[in-house]
């Protein structure tokens, strides 16, 4: 695969900056064991396995024949199935994230009610009858699960500025 | 029965399985134990939705319940998990979980031939008599093996968990080198926060919420729930696979069980390649299956009949992946290596809870590894009436649509994530994390290496540091001959996979991958 060389270097450059980030950690106080020298090993390992990687995709491609170049049009083509196929994966995604940071504002009961209005309406059905499955599932996922929290394990989901 | 050399002074086996009854025979533990097994079916049946999956959604659940309560439920999931994966490969053709891929050749065949009663009465009753096979393992093989293991100094411990690791990272995916790269990235992971030995912070970037490092909890749920959430997102198809149309769910249990008799080659072959399986860190449910069905058609007779809807393809898959977790318990609970996903979250429920687990948990807490072993087989008679007598009700479960159930699963992560320590930070692990596992996924890097690296993280440290603070030679990892073993057999588990590309090259190509 064409995408195991892009990983080796990711893994390659994370593993060097962690390394870095280790050699910054203080020397030991006695003997050679310090806070750094596990996490250096498991570091120089890493790098190590990333140019592994490197090298059996090398090794392929070498092997394999002449690569046939896709004509632009195709390539764009390719794109927009691939955001077609991945189009809810990137909207739930945006959705959590939104989510998070409302969470934070704004508390676990607006938050999710929102989230999961929102969220089930994008991907769901947009009939008479989804919608009173969306409408009974947002306020069980929402007060049901924040008031279950905090009568059975005592837990006080976030409460944000509002309360 | 044997005593084991650790009981002496506290007691023989048989108190301590006396007390494993009276701590399960409660009302509280066995109505966890039901729910958790009524849970891990309905789990299990939903396509895409893996056992793993369900555990980790549990774990949140256990804090306001006691170690053992919460092992119950647990192991609950677990059981009824590897068994609610047939309903919809039977029923839909399609697997609820990789454990149940082998069922769909036969048992689906079957459906569509007019029995799909009979289907799901033969893989239920193969499950909970392959369930047993396994149980019976874990109870007879995990004293022995801890006993073994108590022997170990830090050098031997460390070994082990290189060999661990090694193994995992070469039978958990198609590259070795890319499952060396998730159980590293796991143990990177286990370094943030504080240095246990020096008490140094490391890697906390200044951040306040990483000074004690990531909580397992979320990185769990991120890795297994959340990015298996958004890999069901990509289909775009809300379950609409129809069932089989006029299907009548009707059998006969004693001709059922009587026709399973008549095949205890195959029974015990299929439950025995389960139990190894899931006792080799790493390989779970999911290779098991496809193995044991393999074994089954070289075995047979009747090679040429096997896909046509025959018994013999259920008993095999459906005995091998509930054998599977009684073998995945095996080393978690005797050497604190797990064997599977699953193992895995049912240990990071002993730490959550504060129990350490390792060779010392079947020393200091003998009633609970014994109530674990008696939950574990009650747990196959619950899965067995549960699936016998709710049969209708699941089928109706897998017309759930995906619409209301991902949101809901995610709101349920990120309360479950919260909930550990009342921190807001870790609803961002477990978004950055679910994140990280759903691109590894899809970079077929796999998971599990990373989750056990987590996990054994602070115990390969620790008894690393600890070797080296003792003497200071590294030769003494070589020249220890337990500890030189196991180092021997992690080298020899990388090439395993050269091993079983040649062998696959013979068999039938039913490839699949651990989720």
């Amino acid at each position: 695969m064409k995408e195991d060389r892009l990983i080796g270097w990711a893994i390659i450059g994370f593993g060097a900056f962690m390394y870095y980030q280790a050699d910054l950690l203080p020397p030991p106080m006695f003997g050679t064991l310090g806070p750094a020298v596990f996490p250096k090993i498991v570091l120089i390992l890493l790098i190590l396995t990333g140019g592994g990687l490197i090298l059996q995709q090398f090794i392929r491609d070498r092997r394999a024949s002449a690569e046939v170049k896709t004509p632009p049009a195709q390539r764009i083509e390719k794109i927009k199935k691939s955001l077609r196929h991945y189009e809810w994966v990137i909207l739930t995604l945006l959705c959590f994230f939104g989510y998070v940071l409302l969470m934070d504002f704004a508390g676990y009961l607006i938050s999710t009610l929102v989230f999961i209005f929102a969220l089930m309406w994008l991907i769901g059905p947009r009939t008479r009858s989804s919608l009173l499955v969306i409408f009974i599932t947002t306020l069980i996922m929402s007060f049901g699960l924040y008031y279950g929290f905090m009568t059975f394990f005592d837990v006080v989901l976030p409460e944000g500025q509002f309360f | 029965m044997k005593d084991w050399p650790f009981f002496k002074g506290k007691g023989t086996m048989l108190d301590f399985f006396a007390s494993g009854f009276h701590e399960v025979f409660h009302p509280y533990p066995l109505f966890l134990l039901l729910l958790g097994t009524i849970g891990g079916i309905i789990v299990g049946l939903i396509p895409g939705f893996t056992v793993t999956m369900g555990a980790a959604l549990v774990l949140p659940l256990t804090f306001g319940m006691s170690s053992f309560e919460g092992l119950c439920a647990m192991i609950g999931v677990f059981v009824g998990g590897m068994a609610g994966g047939q309903i919809s490969g039977i029923l839909i053709g399609i697997p609820g979980t990789p454990s149940s891929v082998a069922t769909v050749f036969d048992g689906n065949t079957m459906a569509k031939k007019g029995e799909p009663g009979r289907a799901l009465a033969l893989g239920t009753w193969a499950s909970f008599l392959g369930g047993l096979i396994g149980a019976a393992v874990l109870i007879f093989f995990t004293p022995p093996l801890a006993n073994i293991a108590l022997k170990f100094g830090p050098w031997e411990l460390f070994s082990l968990v290189a060999f661990g690791m090694t193994v995992i990272a070469s039978l958990s995916g198609q590259s070795l080198l890319k499952g060396m790269i998730s159980g590293l990235l796991g143990l990177l992971a286990a370094m943030f926060g504080t240095d246990p030995m020096t008490g140094v912070p490391r890697f906390n970037f200044g951040l306040h919420g990483l000074t004690g490092g990531f909580s397992f909890l979320p990185v769990l749920i991120g890795l297994f729930a959340f990015s298996q959430l958004m890999t069901s997102l990509e289909s775009k198809s809300a379950v609409s696979q129809a069932l089989i149309k006029g299907a009548k769910l009707t059998w006969s249990n004693s001709k059922v069980i009587m026709e399973i008799l008549r095949q205890p080659v195959n029974l015990f072959r299929s439950s025995f390649i389960g139990t190894f399986i899931g006792a080799l860190p790493g390989a779970g449910a999911s290779i098991s299956n496809i193995l044991a069905y393999d074994q089954a058609v070289r075995g047979s007779k009747y090679p040429e009949k096997f896909g046509t809807g025959i018994a013999d393809g259920i008993i095999a898959s459906e005995a091998a992946n509930n054998a599977t977790a009684g073998g995945g318990l095996t080393p978690t609970i005797a050497l604190g290596v797990p064997g599977d996903a699953v193992s895995a979250i049912m240990m990071g429920c002993l730490i959550i809870h504060g129990i350490q687990p390792g060779p010392l948990l079947i020393v200091e807490h003998p009633k609970l590894v014994y109530g674990v072993f008696v939950a574990f087989v009650l747990a196959h008679f619950f899965m067995l009436a549960v699936m016998l007598y709710g049969i209708h009700i699941f089928v109706r479960l897998t017309r759930i649509p995906i619409y209301v159930l991902i949101p809901s699963i995610l709101v349920l992560c990120s309360v479950g994530s919260f909930a550990i320590h009342n921190r807001f930070f870790d609803i961002w692990v477990l978004f950055i994390f679910g994140v990280i596992g759903y691109l590894m996924a899809k970079l077929k890097i796999p998971l599990i290496p990373m989750i056990l690296g987590v996990i054994l993280g602070p115990m390969a440290e620790s008894n690393f540091s600890r070797a080296l603070m003792t003497n200071s030679h590294l030769t003494l990892f070589l020249t220890r001959p337990i500890s030189l073993f196991f180092l021997v057999l992690a080298v020899a588990s990388m090439f395993y996979p050269l091993l079983r590309k040649r062998l696959s090259r013979g068999g039938p190509k039913k490839g699949t991958q651990i989720s």
